[in-house]
């Protein structure tokens, strides 16, 4: 068997190694080159798009979080009795079961919350932005658009843009609505703690900068989703293939994107306080 | 009589593909020409025309500017006075045939919605589409679909119309009838065209055929 020189193996990495730091480079141009093409498309948007605009944003909206309110019901639920549940055996352990509702507060509404409406809508709604838009340009939809002179960001991304940050913003409100009610039902049953004094606790561990804080998070989340997935839709390669391999891509930087912005919010919230 | 299409000594696509034989035509304002060819040659110079790739070597012109050296406004701008029509037709899976004609009007055109709704129903009745205007184009027959899509090109009134293979399914007559409107809404077209029948060349100032042998004038 033939072995291959030391020093071949070594160029060989260095070179893979260069080949993969200029690829991750050009990526983050382009994503930059990407996020300027959509300030670009929205400073620019002619009026008669407007009406049109409402229309593209209304069903996206519709898709994005009407259609998917009765999963984060069924979640928010779940969540918020389970969370509640595991707290009760510690807090009464410590005896401090009427802190159940600042429990709750902390770590549902300012986190779980708008986290699970994001993860939701990534999977939902992110996956369908990726291949419809990688469809799109793999059947020629986009190119011919371009060649009639339409922007395919102003037409394509930025409703979604605006739809998703819409759509995750309410559903993290809806979310926590729900996860709160979720938490009632548990508390009153294995905590036997009486409705008043849960909501009491409740109030007690949410400020009023909760509810803009919350719908800030979600229109991040929302815009950060959608702007990830259309980018990696729109810049698939013109083969059937190219299709799952962009969503992939698009649900997985996503994701990162969303744990990373809320693990940034986290921390800045922290030394807030 | 000005040149609104100049391609001269281009031998191919940048990056993409590199023809036998250089590529040089013009087509002056207020003239049709064919290019009797087949979809790997067109769609390229297509492309090369309306901004998409850059010519490996020679020079592609559209009145007078490069359109692989303009800015993002500029190229928009410019195949915003350009009615085309690609292969594949490129008609957006997800909206109505009207729709499909409604959205560059808005998007490209700036008509206001009602405007745009009206005119891609005068357009939709004029090319015998009203019946399909609510279907999506999935579903619908080749021929509907290219008809649509020339229907599409035509709706913001272009200066210039460049059509890759437009009617490749339509039959004779209907072609026929779409051309002579074609011609009298606009007066410069270039069409590639991969039919033998004849048809298109009734309607050229002048036909050219383009294969492995080169591009030269028809007899």
């Amino acid at each position: 068997m033939a072995v291959r020189p030391s020093s071949e193996i070594t160029l060989t990495g260095l070179s893979a190694l260069g080949g993969s730091v200029r690829g991750r480079g050009l990526t983050t141009v382009e994503g930059v080159r990407f996020i300027g093409s959509c300030a670009r498309a929205i400073g620019t948007m002619p009026l008669s798009v407007r009406r049109m605009f409402g229309r593209t944003l209304m069903m996206q909206v519709r898709f994005t979080a009407v259609d998917a309110m009765p999963i984060i019901a069924g979640l928010a639920l779940l969540i918020g009795s389970l969370v509640i549940a595991q707290a009760h055996a510690q807090a009464v352990r410590f005896g401090v079961s009427e802190a159940l509702g600042q429990i709750l507060a902390t770590i549902i509404v300012r986190e779980l919350g708008p986290l699970f409406a994001a993860i939701i809508v990534v999977a939902r709604s992110g996956t369908a932005i990726a291949s419809e838009l990688a469809t799109s340009r793999v059947m020629g939809e986009t190119t011919a658009l371009e060649a009639l002179g339409v922007d395919p960001v102003q037409y394509m991304v930025i409703p979604r843009l605006a739809g998703c940050a819409i759509s995750v913003a309410l559903l993290a409100v809806y979310f926590d609505a729900l996860a709160i009610l979720g938490g009632l039902v548990t508390t009153s049953w294995l905590a036997r703690l009486p409705p008043g004094d849960y909501l009491e606790s409740l109030r007690m561990g949410l400020s009023a900068w909760d509810v803009p804080l919350v719908l800030l998070k979600g229109s991040i989340f929302g815009v950060g989703t959608a702007a990830v997935c259309c980018w990696s839709g729109l810049r698939a390669a013109r083969t059937p293939a190219a299709i799952p391999q962009s969503v992939t891509r698009g649900v997985v930087i996503a994701m990162v994107f969303v744990f990373t912005v809320s693990a940034l919010f986290t921390l800045v919230q922290a030394l807030w306080t | 009589m000005d040149v609104v299409i100049d391609v001269g000594h281009v031998s191919g696509e940048r990056r993409a593909t590199r023809w036998a034989h250089p590529v040089s035509l013009q087509v002056q304002r207020g003239s049709a020409h064919v290019i009797r060819t087949r979809s790997a040659l067109s769609a390229p110079l297509f492309r090369l025309c309306l901004g998409f790739s850059e010519p490996i070597s020679g020079d592609v012109l559209i009145e007078g500017k490069a359109p692989a050296s303009l800015g993002r406004g500029d190229i928009r701008a410019l195949r915003r006075g350009i009615g085309s029509v690609l292969d594949p037709d490129g008609l957006v899976a997800n909206l109505t045939l009207r729709m499909n004609i409604v959205v560059p009007l808005i998007y490209a055109t700036g008509l206001e919605f009602e405007d745009a709704i009206e005119r891609a129903e005068s357009m939709l009745s004029v090319m015998h589409l009203t019946m399909w205007g609510d279907l999506r184009p999935a579903g619908l027959p080749a021929e509907i679909r290219q008809t649509a899509a020339l229907a599409r090109a035509l709706a913001s009134r272009p200066a210039v119309l460049m059509l890759d293979n437009p009617l490749a399914s339509v039959d004779m007559r209907e072609t026929r009838r779409l051309l002579s409107l074609c011609k009298m809404q606009v007066e410069t077209m270039l069409i590639a065209t991969h039919r033998n029948d004849g048809i298109l060349h009734e309607f050229a100032d002048s036909t050219w055929i383009w294969d492995d042998d080169g591009f030269r004038v028809a007899a």
